[in-house]
């Protein structure tokens, strides 16, 4: 994001709030901008004045959604092969919450997406180097990516687990295996991987949980990668 | 949606306590909206064993918060919070680890400290903070005083007797829709003057039409 839009998004968070898409990539922004950092204080202040709160109803609505559409944290972007990977964290946070603010349905913000009875859950997702989502996908389903993109993925658990992630062309996606992740609702995998020339054709994509504590497996999901045009 | 501060602090009533074990969402929604704000200035005025504020930014209060209300909502803290104490503290608990987790993380705190090492005290605005809230409140007066007599109204009512989107809505005579797009306006005029006087830096008002209509 370059200044000049971090700008519009402030001015939109301070008129009518952004949606969590917005809102999380205008705070990844900020962490890098002082210039905007100081205008988005500037503006906080003023909406204490006029609301006597440090939130404005706007802000409460979008970080509202933000949380109860599942919350999206900080996602460092594992560069791979140097600094080839064009994708910025924060507009893959934002795609990210965008799709999960989008699927949130009513009732099930706290239950695993995709879960197969296990209390696991699966779901990736392919996102552009400009930050908007491609396309995603749930077990059993196929994710179409292209070449720059790269394949996020997000998990839900009940309990602590244990995941291992691997293709059946032999590319590793996240950093396998046994990776230790926390009990969450639609959380990111702490690594995404971008696309290259491993993904020449279909490739399977199998995800193996297993308690963390006890080492007991839990379930075996799986989804298959496809490549498309950019 | 209006801005509700937190409830009395009471023992909660079982259904309450159920409702929110069992995570229904309307139910953490409306804790989320009674708490958020109290939650928010008490995050923006932590201060770590030194004395130094935690978070230096409005967007790491807001990620911040957020990391706090995810924290408490987690299945595991829901079924083991009682209803008995108070909820704001239950909150400020989890505050209280995540601020601590964000200074160190900041190298401000070099040691794991002590739960009491995070300071939640406000202890009110420094010199130049006084100092810019006097100019602001300055510069929010001229601006109601610019204001047609209907603008003018809406603006007192809103932002100076704080009265509800739909009870204003109702004093003005408009539909609540109506009503927030004569806010939205209104705060868009706001932002242009207080550019034009120099306050906000940085955010030029680029004269964008807001063409979405938020839900009410």
């Amino acid at each position: 994001m370059t200044c000049a839009e971090g700008e519009q998004l402030l001015e939109r968070q301070f008129v009518e709030g952004l949606s969590p898409v917005e809102g999380a990539s205008l705070r990844a922004h900020v962490a890098t901008c002082e210039r905007c950092r100081r205008a988005q204080q500037q503006l906080a202040r003023v909406d204490e004045a006029l609301y006597g709160a440090p939130l404005s109803p706007q802000r409460v609505e979008q970080l509202e959604a933000e949380l109860l559409g599942g919350a999206v944290r900080a996602l460092p972007v594992r560069r791979a092969r140097g600094a080839a990977l064009a994708i910025t964290a924060a507009a893959l946070a934002a795609s990210l919450a965008a799709l999960v603010w989008w699927r949130a349905g009513p009732g099930d913000e706290f239950q695993p997406r995709g879960a197969v009875g296990s209390g696991v859950g699966l779901q990736a997702l392919c996102v552009r180097a400009d930050g908007t989502t491609r396309s995603s996908a749930k077990p059993g389903q196929t994710l179409p990516c292209a070449p720059g993109d790269v394949v996020q993925l997000m998990y839900s658990a009940k309990e602590p687990v244990r995941v291992t992630v691997r293709t059946s062309g032999g590319a590793e996606l996240v950093a396998s295996p046994g990776l230790t992740l926390d009990a969450a609702a639609s959380a990111a995998l702490p690594l995404s991987t971008p696309v290259g020339p491993w993904l020449s054709g279909p490739t399977e994509l199998q995800a193996d949980f297993a308690a963390a504590a006890s080492g007991k497996p839990l379930a075996t999901l799986r989804l298959t990668l496809t490549p498309t045009a950019p | 949606m209006e801005l509700v501060e937190s409830p009395p602090e009471a023992a909660w009533p079982a259904s309450l306590l159920g409702a929110f074990r069992r995570g229904e969402p309307n139910t953490l929604s409306q804790l989320f909206r009674a708490h958020v704000n109290a939650v928010t200035r008490a995050l923006r005025v932590a201060r770590g064993h030194q004395g130094a504020r935690v978070f230096d930014s409005v967007a790491d209060v807001e990620a911040a918060v957020l990391e706090t209300f995810s924290r408490a909502f987690e299945e595991r803290a829901r079924l083991a919070y009682d209803g008995e104490r108070s909820f704001v503290a239950y909150l400020l608990g989890f505050a209280r680890y995540v601020g601590l987790e964000h200074a160190r993380k900041a190298r401000r705190v070099t040691v794991v400290p002590h739960d009491d090492e995070l300071d939640f005290t406000d202890t009110g605005p420094s010199p130049d903070e006084a100092a810019e809230a006097t100019q602001l409140g300055a510069l929010l007066d001229d601006f109601r005083d610019t204001l047609d007599p209907d603008t003018r109204r809406l603006y007192e009512l809103r932002f100076v007797e704080r009265v509800a989107q739909e009870a204003a809505a109702s004093s003005l005579g408009v539909t609540r829709i109506q009503l927030r797009r004569r806010e939205r306006d209104l705060k868009l005029a706001l932002l242009k003057h207080l550019r034009r006087h120099g306050y906000v830096d940085g955010v030029s008002v680029q004269g964008w039409r807001v063409e979405r209509e938020a839900a009410s």
